[in-house]
């Protein structure tokens, strides 16, 4: 178990991070989520011991990490951008930490060795780094972290230089590596659909705070904040008898003809389409409802593209919900 | 798409055309008049006589001569040494600074180019000589005895060497330190390496190339000075530079002036060639290097 314990940092005067406190547990793949500049990356940088921290603790399996520095640490890191060292073959990369360590040669060879084979590189030892593309120098950015044995493996922004299709092969590729090794994995993204997906528990950030802390499934349907209701996803504020309600685009339905009477729906809202937006296997209706007091923004739906609608632009249509389906958010709101 | 190939091809040797003329005229006419005119012998009242003859060389491979030029190759080389001993961590230094902070520094390290030289030479001794003020309060403190360090015409030369070329170590490595990717040191310390070995297996190799750079820069024009032993070592010790000039301006022996010339460009050619294989051979990597 990782333990952070109120953890403050500042940079001349400006607080980054405040009151960070967080617990990972082993084998976890956690991801730290949030807007550029909320303070994730310094984090990261602080449990691998790149940065210190002005107050709070780390511990590691019971043992305090705050005083050692980042070679003693059992963790090691993957950088944004790689780090990879320019001037060395892929294997001489992946080679560098067993090699500094002292390892027996025949250690260090099968750490290559099994590293480079992890991460399907093992046809690429002799190859220059700089003859490598984006995607393969990412794999042997992986290969060198996890040749070093780390018990906590950290990848800041790891597939932030990939391009989407790749990045979506990659997703699949580390999680196979982390249940392979066993290990834990922490990753810092600002990509929220990343950090759902991949990980079993993730800590939303937001200017140096932490928003919340869950699984995936608590992030995305039971937000605390509306903060972090608009970070995992998009979210409708509907005003109803004098509140307001918090909606997913997904859980709303449309019709154009109405719908029968549910007492298992909340309905009776009406509006007409401003906009509709296919995008491929979704697609987002975006409706006009003039009791929302025209606040301008319209309401966002989205259905799955499968089913079938003859909506048009300018169409008028029905609203209905799912009663429950509200999310409920703590603390203040604000619309 | 052959023609247009070709076209552009022709339009860059244009472009190079007055570059050209002006190095043939100015730089390879004078450079092959020199190298005719070592091969010839002395006139009587000066210039040359238009005689084939080996007796300059046979002059320059003569002891005394021979030592003046190895003398000059040591003060190039330890000039070059100690600039790079102390631009290094200068140029990292400034490199990490904050951007305002390091224009700042930058031109702290230029600004001896805009002063005159002469007068910027004659200050320093002035300051660190015998009778300098820095050596009477030393002696007055009685924390020495006799001179002061700058009483050694050697260690004056040196001195005012250093304080001289240092700008052209620092700048060119300034220029690679700002730019360069400090992740990299930090995964090294990430994969266990300590500051010693970060430095000799990551920051040494990638600056390689441009420690050669600064050093050719610093080295070339350092074997070839002669104002600055004139200026600091009070003109008692010979290097290349004041032979030459004093052959050419005061013994009017063109003939062996041309010789030692070109036997001191020989070196300098030797020491970029040297420099030229070091570099391809100690890091391809780091030319092209971001």
């Amino acid at each position: 178990m990782l333990e952070i314990q109120s953890v403050h940092k500042s940079f001349q005067d400006v607080s980054i991070l405040s009151d960070i406190s967080l617990s990972v547990r082993q084998g976890d793949f956690f991801s730290i989520v949030g807007p550029s500049g909320c303070g994730k990356s310094t984090l990261l940088r602080i449990i691998a011991g790149l940065e210190s921290s002005d107050e709070g603790s780390l511990k590691w399996c019971g043992r305090s990490m705050s005083n050692q520095p980042a070679h003693r640490r059992p963790f090691n890191m993957v950088f944004q951008r790689y780090a990879l060292f320019p001037h060395m073959m892929v294997e001489e990369n992946v080679g560098f930490g067993p090699s500094v360590k002292g390892w027996a040669p025949s250690d260090l060879k099968t750490a290559v060795d099994d590293a480079l084979h992890l991460v399907q590189m093992g046809d690429y030892r002799r190859r220059r780094v700089d003859t490598l593309s984006g995607g393969q120098q990412q794999r042997v950015a992986l290969a060198r972290a996890i040749a070093n044995k780390p018990e906590v493996l950290l990848l800041d922004e790891p597939m932030s230089a990939l391009d989407q299709k790749l990045r979506e092969s990659m997703r699949i590729e580390l999680l196979r590596i982390q249940r392979r090794l066993g290990i834990t994995f922490i990753m810092v993204t600002h990509d929220q659909e990343e950090a759902l997906t991949m990980s079993d528990r993730i800590a939303i950030l937001s200017q140096g705070r932490i928003e919340q802390c869950g699984t995936p499934e608590e992030i995305y349907r039971s937000p605390k904040t509306e903060f972090v209701a608009n970070f995992v996803g998009a979210i409708n504020h509907v005003r109803v008898d004098g509140g307001v309600l918090y909606l997913r685009p997904e859980d709303l339905e449309l019709s154009r003809s109405g719908f029968d009477h549910d007492e298992g729906f909340h309905q009776g809202l009406t509006g007409t389409v401003r906009e509709i937006l296919f995008k491929g296997a979704v697609t987002d209706f975006a409706i006009d409802i003039p009791t929302q007091n025209g606040s301008g923004r319209p309401l966002m739906v989205q259905k799955p593209s499968s089913i079938r609608h003859e909506l048009v632009v300018g169409d008028p249509v029905f609203v209905r919900w799912r009663r429950g389906a509200e999310l409920k958010l703590q603390g203040e709101l604000h619309g | 798409m052959g023609s247009r190939v070709q076209s552009k091809s022709y339009a860059v040797g244009l472009g190079a055309a007055p570059y050209m003329a002006w190095m043939l005229f100015f730089l390879l006419g004078p450079l092959v008049f020199v190298l005719m005119v070592s091969f010839q012998q002395k006139g009587l009242w000066g210039g040359f006589e238009f005689t084939w003859t080996l007796d300059n060389y046979r002059r320059v491979v003569d002891g005394l001569y021979l030592k003046v030029l190895a003398s000059s190759v040591y003060l190039a080389l330890m000039t070059t040494f100690s600039c790079l001993m102390v631009g290094y961590p200068m140029a990292w230094f400034i490199a990490r600074q904050s951007p305002s902070m390091r224009k700042a520094l930058l031109i702290l390290v230029m600004l001896p180019f805009m002063s005159n030289f002469v007068v910027r030479a004659y200050a320093v001794k002035f300051l660190l000589g015998v009778e300098g003020p820095l050596n009477h309060f030393l002696m007055y403190i009685g924390a020495i005895r006799g001179p002061f360090l700058m009483a050694d015409p050697t260690l004056a030369i040196w001195f005012g060497m250093v304080t001289n070329y240092l700008p052209f170590m620092v700048l060119p490595l300034y220029v690679v330190f700002e730019r360069f990717d400090v992740s990299i040191l930090e995964a090294a310390r990430d994969l266990g390496a300590g500051s010693w070995r970060i430095w000799w297996r990551v920051l040494l190799p990638l600056t390689t190339p441009v420690i050669l750079a600064g050093s050719t820069l610093v080295f070339i024009p350092a074997l070839g000075e002669f104002v600055i032993p004139d200026l600091m070592g009070g003109g008692r010790t010979m290097f290349v530079g004041n032979l030459l000039a004093d052959q050419f301006l005061k013994a009017r022996d063109w003939p062996f002036g041309a010789s030692i010339c070109v036997s001191a460009v020989s070196v300098v050619a030797l020491f970029v060639v040297m420099v030229k294989l070091l570099t391809n051979h100690a890091v391809n990597a780091g030319e092209d290097f971001k």
